[in-house]
């Protein structure tokens, strides 16, 4: 239809041409509006169900004229240890992020660059292990992780957590679209393999290693049975297992628990905003080198 | 250039972590701590991201309000004019805020956490868990408190689990690693995995050494529910029962008794003809029975009926080997069910639990649903909202329903705490003291106060605190004497076996597909539901020998 | 173990910068002769066994912390799924295969529940992923449109990115509920016998997947949208001399350039759905109405964590993974030959 549109262009005459092209930008506008409000109708939805004071019954809208704020003090006030619980998984998702980083970046740029025996092997092990559901790796983890006296601790929270399949599989398509030439043209010249991962092959990734942050940083932020497990003082918990307790109370209290759900998202929320600037950036100008 | 971004952007996130580290560092209070760090997002929103609407808009809101701020001052942050400057009004009103955020806690209708008090030097401590959350597990850290501040040679440590469910798993993954609380509260369905994990000490055993004269004081049923083998293995502590929950005000309106306290299944469907209210379509606005898929209430009126759960005696004198609840009792039950909603007297809300359990609550509290079954223990919840809700509904109370001519009783549910072996002599002796002093009449009476729990003990309601609180909730004198009338015998007992949880998924299960009609014939279902059930348990016990 | 033992010797052998050194003893003899022959020997030798060194050193890390966390773990659990094993995890009696005839309903029972878990979970990701995938691909190109605030909107597409699968299972477990009557109309319009869309065996599973699409669509759509803008725009100008506008741009240019992209977000979403679980147990909680929503990993933690029946837990895992590797390997194999690598 664009097409024809565009063919037909030249004939018509420019204030024609003009009105066209608002009445495209206005259609653009709804549609994007559109689909803004369906994206974001569960979070105004919660924050809805939030300010509307301690009800049973609540309505899908607030009675704009008597908004009860006052429900995030309350959360913030009948649990003390909130504030912790968020840096405890500030620390844990960002030394996780980092970790991933680092070790999927190596193996990626392994897998992609160098020449091997045994390749697609190392590429199958790394795969299989998304294919592995946690359940079944989660007693054999939570022993070794008590036996190294890891309750309890960041490590504990850290460790398993510092390499990632899904990492490796992402940089690993990525590097794949970044010139072979490149590699060879800069080996030739004398630039070390270590270097023309960190010169070369990482400034161009932006994109990738910041889409791997925000997804990394996010997934552990999300995590939910190993913290519980292998944590037993309430001062180490996450905000995740931290949280919980207040959806599970007898009697459900809608306000609280969306509420407190509101709390826990709004960190990864301003971090995705501030990111986002960053990553929508580097994916404009990093990504046409490649 | 391009590094220099992707560095700064490292030093940013950096930077907020150690703010955040530092300002809990240097925070002793935890009040203070809390909005700082509120208003240091709120400010980094602010000088940052101008598009951060719903981020900055839902952190303002709480920072305001609780500096003291009147609602509306809120209401044009939330609205949407998130610029730079209103962010840093906030970040301004929020370096104030730590006084008034107390202020604003009061006023709250929740409670606060409690906080635990410090351990006494030279105490010895014990580890505590415990399944309870919101106000009940306030209640749980007060009622900890008031035993250490009783006393300064033992200190427990009480730590909070997400769930009931989360305390027992926990629990079961951490026996292979040997790091056991000293105490625990388990629900009622887990009695026999926890006589099977070998690591618990009976409470008869401590009671026969002091020779206590404490078991012919707890209520029968309690202590029945909870001894097994003739060893009562686990202290009683929040105890419950089911009832059937009525809107006096809607049987009024009809011409029902409203203080009738006995129900047959053929008078609940009487009353519910006349209580159902439908519009014009025939969707029901006003159900007469609205009901969730609750295992539990099936177990009850199995009891009632005087039927076993699970065989031999469920299991109370030796090992349950064999699943029996699809016998008459069930089918009455699920047939009984299947007529209210084929009928159009009721709807059924689904599987008990989350959601649908808030909608079955919901609907009642506001009137649009005229009976359901419940614990005892949401009494209050059910008064405290349908006087929010306002106040068109009279909350009543009466036993479960039957068939004519049953004559069994009720079972009772809830959790009680066990003694595992793990810790030195000092800390069992310090558990044992703990458990022994949670059940003393006072604190009973303190606790079914501040719960709507049963008391576990007679000599509780002897007590001026429990007879206050009777005096303002008449209602529950209803379900004390559904208590107090049920027959003492293996069916009222209820069931002790291995694989109760995944037994009650089963029934749950069959009972939805009867009602959808994936069965023909309730005992249908029910015998699918135990086949299963049955392999599951056989199973289990060949290991647990 | 030799794995990782191997490379660390080399290491320590080659520094950093002699990148043409070789393995074995070859290199020690190698060093005294002329500068020539060094480089030429062992690169005639064998080229890629000489780099095979410092792939493992690169390889190192993520590999160790895999063994130590995820394949010695795993490989327990194939092990406990031949035995019966006590409530704390311990085996107690050999099994043989009788877990694994169970599940695929080889014992001769009848009983197929397991086999339509199956089923249900391929179900679920047919349900996802290509509305997923179609969604994020929609959006992703009304992102690019040049208008001021795209950035804003762009913000908002990626904003369910930030909201833990968890969280989001809270928020739409609440607006399926009847007494918010957000999608009270939808029910009453499909004339279901239950009063939430969650509670009726024909609905359950789409109201879930339905979710699973918002909750996965800001991460779907960051990903494609870095797709489309790696796409160099010279090509959309070449494109234009051509006549290649809208729709035909898209399908000419976009589509398959974009295609490491979208199989990349293929296979990582069919993985996803197949190890989905939060939200089933936040909205369902139970194998939900008539089994409709018993996804495997579902049944995999009813068994874990209900009845710690860990020998059977295990065997439904060692299936899962069977299935997710062939899957994938399908995948793999069909789509890497018409993915366009630049």
């Amino acid at each position: 239809m664009s097409r024809e549109l565009s063919r037909t262009a030249p004939e018509i005459s420019p204030g024609l041409y003009r009105t066209i092209q608002i009445v495209k930008s206005i259609a653009v506008y709804f549609l994007l509006i559109l689909a803004a409000l369906i994206v974001l109708f569960p979070l105004l939805f919660s924050l809805s169900l939030a300010v509307q004071g301690p009800t049973i019954a609540p309505n899908l809208l607030p009675d704009f004229s008597n908004l009860d704020f006052s429900v995030f003090g309350q959360a913030f006030a009948r649990e003390k240890n909130l504030g912790r619980w968020i840096v405890n998984s500030f620390v844990v998702s960002i030394a996780v992020t980092l970790g991933q980083l680092v070790t999927s970046a190596l193996a990626a740029y392994a897998l992609v660059t160098l020449k091997f025996p045994g390749k697609s092997l190392f590429l199958f092990l790394f795969l299989g292990t998304l294919m592995i559901p946690w359940e079944s790796t989660i007693v054999p983890n939570y022993l070794s992780v008590t036996s190294w006296g890891w309750k309890d601790s960041y490590q504990g929270l850290i460790a398993p957590f510092l390499a990632s399949g899904f990492g490796i599989f992402l940089l690993r398509q990525y590097f794949m679209t970044i010139p072979r030439d490149l590699y060879e043209a800069a080996t030739i010249d004398g630039c070390g393999r270590t270097r023309y991962l960190w010169s070369i092959l990482i400034p161009l990734s932006r994109p990738a290693l910041g889409t791997l942050a925000v997804y990394a940083f996010l997934n552990t932020w999300n995590q939910y049975y190993w913290p519980l497990l292998i944590i037993d003082d309430p001062v180490w918990r996450t905000t995740q297992v931290g949280i919980t307790a207040f959806r599970s109370s007898e009697i459900q209290v809608y306000n609280l628990q969306m509420a407190a759900t509101i709390i826990v998202l709004l960190p990864t929320l301003i971090l995705l905003i501030l990111g986002q600037r960053q990553l929508v950036r580097g994916l404009t100008e990093g990504a046409l080198k490649g | 250039m391009k590094r220099t971004r992707n560095l700064g952007q490292l030093l940013a996130l950096g930077l907020v972590t150690l703010l955040l580290t530092g300002l809990l560092a240097a925070c002793g209070d935890s009040t203070a701590t809390t909005t700082t760090v509120a208003s240091t997002t709120a400010a980094v929103v602010g000088t940052t991201a101008a598009g951060a609407t719903t981020a900055a808009s839902a952190a303002a809101a709480k920072t305001t309000t609780a500096a003291g701020t009147t609602a509306t001052g809120a209401t044009t942050v939330a609205a949407g004019t998130t610029t730079a400057a209103s962010a840093t009004t906030v970040a301004a009103g929020a370096t104030t805020a730590a006084s008034a955020t107390t202020t604003a806690a009061v006023a709250a209708p929740t409670p606060t956490a409690v906080a635990p008090i410090p351990q006494p030097a030279g105490s010895v401590k014990i580890t505590f868990w415990y399944g309870l959350t919101g106000a009940l597990g306030n209640v749980v850290q007060q009622t900890v408190n008031k035993y250490n501040s009783s006393q300064s040679k033992y200190y427990v440590e009480a730590i909070q689990q997400p769930s009931y469910d989360d305390t027992i798993n926990k629990l079961n993954t951490s026996l292979a690693g040997a790091t056991l609380p000293n105490v625990a509260q388990i629900y009622d369905i887990g009695t026999q995995r926890m006589i099977d994990t070998k690591k618990i000490l009976p409470v008869q055993d401590f009671i026969d050494k002091e020779q206590l004269n404490i078991i012919s004081d707890l209520e029968p049923a309690v202590a029945s529910y909870y001894t097994v083998g003739g060893k009562l293995y686990s202290m009683p502590f929040n105890s419950s029962a089911p009832v059937m929950y009525f809107d006096k005000n809607a049987f009024k309106e009809v011409g029902l008794d409203p203080e009738k306290k006995i129900w047959t299944y053929d008078e609940v469907l009487e009353a519910a003809k006349k209580l159902v209210k439908k519009d014009a379509s025939g969707k029901i606005i006003r159900g007469g029975v609205d009901f969730t898929l609750y295992s539990w209430i099936f177990e009850q009126e199995l009891a009632t009926q005087g039927a076993v759960f699970a065989a031999p005696d469920n299991g109370r004198n030796a090992r349950a080997t064999n699943l029996a609840f699809n016998n008459d009792a069930g089918t009455n039950w699920l047939n009984f069910l299947k007529k209210i909603q084929d009928d159009g007297l009721g709807r059924s809300w689904g599987r008990d639990g989350g959601a649908n359990s808030s909608t079955r609550d919901a609907k009642f509290v506001t009137g649009e649903t005229a009976i359901t079954f419940n614990s005892i223990a949401g009494l209050r919840g059910y008064i405290s909202s349908a006087a929010q809700a306002g106040g068109k509904v009279d909350v009543g109370v009466a036993y479960i329903p039957r068939p004519t001519g049953a004559k069994g009783g009720v079972i009772i549910g809830g959790a009680s705490f066990w003694i595992t072996n793990t810790g030195t002599p000092e800390q069992q002796a310090a558990s044992w003291d703990f458990v022994k002093w949670t059940a003393l009449p006072e604190i009973q009476a303190y606790w079914s106060s501040n719960t709507g729990y049963y008391p576990i003990r007679k000599g509780a309601y002897d007590v001026q605190e429990m007879k206050d609180t009777l005096a303002k909730y008449p209602q529950f004198n209803v379900a004390i004497e559904q208590l107090r009338a049920t027959e003492p015998s293996s069916a009222t007992q209820g069931a002790v076996f291995g694989t109760f949880v995944s037994t009650r998924q089963a029934i749950e299960g069959a009972m939805e597909q009867f009602l959808a009609g994936k069965f023909p014939t309730a005992k249908a279902a029910l015998d699918d539901a135990a086949s299963k059930s049955n392999d599951t348990l056989s199973e289990y016990n060949s290991t647990v020998k | 173990m030799s794995l990782i033992d191997k490379p660390q010797k080399e290491t320590v052998r080659f520094p950093d910068n002699r990148r043409d050194s070789s393995v074995g003893e070859m290199t020690e003899i190698t060093l005294g002769l002329t500068n020539q022959r060094r480089v030429a020997v062992p690169q005639r030798l064998n080229p890629r066994w000489k780099e095979l060194g410092w792939a493992l050193l690169y390889i190192s890390p993520a590999l160790l912390i895999f063994l130590v966390f995820t394949y010695f773990p795993f490989i327990r659990s194939v092990w406990l799924s031949f035995y019966v094993t006590t409530p704390t995890g311990e085996p107690a009696r050999f099994n043989d295969v009788k877990y694994y005839s169970r599940i695929l309903n080889l014992d001769g029972s009848g009983r197929d529940e397991y086999l339509k878990s199956i089923l249900t979970t391929v179900q679920f990701s047919l349900m996802v992923v290509p509305l997923g995938i179609i969604t994020a691909l929609a959006l992703a190109v009304l992102a690019t449109a040049k208008v001021r605030i795209i950035g804003v909107f762009r913000t908002i597409f990626t904003s369910s990115v930030a909201i833990s699968v968890a969280s989001a299972s809270v928020i739409w477990s609440l607006i399926y509920t009847p007494t918010i009557k957000v999608t009270q109309w939808l029910v009453d319009l499909l004339h279901l016998k239950s009063e939430s869309l969650l509670n009726d065996a024909s609905t359950a599973l789409l109201a879930v997947a339905f979710m699973t699409v918002w909750s996965a669509l800001g991460f779907n759509f960051i990903i494609t949208l870095s797709g489309i803008q790696a796409i160099p725009q010279d090509l959309y100008e070449s494109g234009r001399i051509d006549g290649a506008n809208g729709w035909t741009g898209f399908r000419y240019i976009t589509l398959p350039l974009l295609t490491p992209t979208l199989m990349f977000l293929f296979i990582i979403s069919t993985i996803q759905c197949f190890q989905a679980f939060t939200q089933f147990n936040v909205m369902i909680g139970n194998e939900g109405p008539d089994n409709s929503t018993n996804v495997m990993v579902y049944s995999l933690f009813t068994a874990f964590w209900k009845d710690n029946r860990y020998g059977f837990a295990s065997a439904i895992s060692v299936v899962l993974f069977a299935i997710l590797i062939i899957l994938t390997v399908i995948q793999y194999r069909v789509l890497d030959k018409r993915v366009h690598y630049q």
